[in-house]
């Protein structure tokens, strides 16, 4: 059975990317434009995995949705890509090491996201989590 | 905090707001280019889209430049001009857009009368077609936009109004509006490419021609912006 990951972006090129990349590796995918749809979604469908954009209708949203995820006793346990566009140069650069104790995701990373990387993370963090890819 | 603080806050902004659709541009060609999509017309449809985020990055810079610009005082000659002529070139210039979104531009009446200030044209004109632009991309369906001008009470000042029937600005972000790169959460609904230089070039425009520019708004009901010119006294010169 393959694994469902829920994708959460505001822009609606990356979300076809990401779908269409997904797709390609088998993966079935459901998507988000916001964190209200995404709980919804959440609350209804098996998620295996989450990649998270930061900066939505608020810039905070990712975050919120990140904490919202990982306080919750259902869905604590699926693990999160958290997709940034910031970069060392704003000072804004996010690392698990630094930035994990408050940011409770397994992965960060940096926009735009090479397609054969993201493969890669998600098929580490699925077989840590499940076992399988 | 301080300048630099906040000059650093803004460039970060900045930063992101640029760097977000380059993001999202290299996304979409690079499953082009890897192969994972083959079918030729999904792939020309994500050549329009990555073309059409470009088209939105040329717009941020070109308001990037805007922006610089008015730091050289002189490029902003001013002159006598008629102020209504200017408010209605802006209108003639936005009515299809707003036709095209189902918006009502008011004819504008007083228009047809004279008022003059010592202003430039070009910057002027910029102000106006921001403030319609605004008030037509955050505006309610069908809604309208209407125009009204008065003088104070010594017939010292020309002040016009331009409201819409919008979706309103919340108080929170009011405070906010004329901030460097600041959008309210209602404004980053309607992502456009705008990356939030728009009013706060209209304010230094409007400062720059010894005016001010004042924003209410009631969220569900419209918000109305209202800019104060000193009008033009005799004896006032062109400047060179």
């Amino acid at each position: 059975m393959s694994h469902k990951i829920l994708v959460v972006e505001d822009d609606v090129d990356v979300l076809e990317s990401r779908k269409i990349v997904l797709e390609h590796n088998n993966y079935k995918v459901v998507t988000a434009t916001n964190i209200k749809v995404a709980e919804e979604i959440l609350e209804k469908e098996k998620i295996s995995l989450i990649i998270l954009d930061v900066m939505m209708e608020h810039d905070s949203d990712g975050f919120n949705f990140a904490q919202f995820v990982k306080s919750n006793e259902k869905f604590k346990h699926i693990p999160i890509i958290l997709a940034t566009a910031v970069n060392q140069r704003t000072k804004f650069k996010f690392d698990i090491e630094e930035d994990g104790h408050f940011l409770p995701v397994e992965k960060f990373m940096e926009k735009p996201i090479d397609p054969d990387d993201l493969i890669v993370t998600i098929r580490g963090l699925l077989k840590v989590k499940t076992g399988n890819i | 905090m301080d300048n630099l603080s906040e000059d650093r806050k803004a460039l970060a902004v900045l930063a992101h707001d640029i760097k977000a659709p380059l993001s999202s541009i290299i996304d979409l060609l690079n499953i082009i280019d890897r192969g994972y999509v083959t079918e030729p017309e999904k792939s020309k449809e994500l050549v329009h889209r990555a073309i059409h985020k470009a088209s939105t990055l040329i717009k941020m810079v070109d308001d990037i430049l805007d922006f610089s610009k008015l730091a050289d005082k002189s490029l902003m000659k001013r002159e006598k001009l008629n102020i209504f002529n200017t408010l209605n070139e802006s209108i003639l210039l936005m009515r299809p857009y707003a036709e095209s979104k189902n918006i009502n531009i008011d004819q504008c009446e007083f228009c047809i009368n004279e008022r003059f200030i010592l202003g430039n044209h070009t910057f002027l004109l910029r102000v106006f077609n921001n403030i319609i632009m605004n008030a037509i991309k955050y505006n309610k369906k069908n809604g309208k936009i209407i125009f009204n001008s008065y003088e104070n009470s010594d017939n010292s000042k020309i002040i016009i109004e331009v409201e819409d029937t919008g979706i309103g600005i919340p108080e929170e972000d009011l405070q906010k509006v004329f901030l460097i790169f600041e959008r309210g959460a209602n404004a980053r609904r309607n992502i456009d490419g705008s990356i939030g230089l728009g009013l706060s070039l209209v304010k230094q425009i409007i400062e720059d021609h010894d005016g001010t520019i004042k924003i209410s708004s009631t969220i569900g009901i419209g918000t109305i912006v209202k800019i104060i010119l000193p009008l033009f006294k005799e004896g006032e010169k062109n400047e060179s």
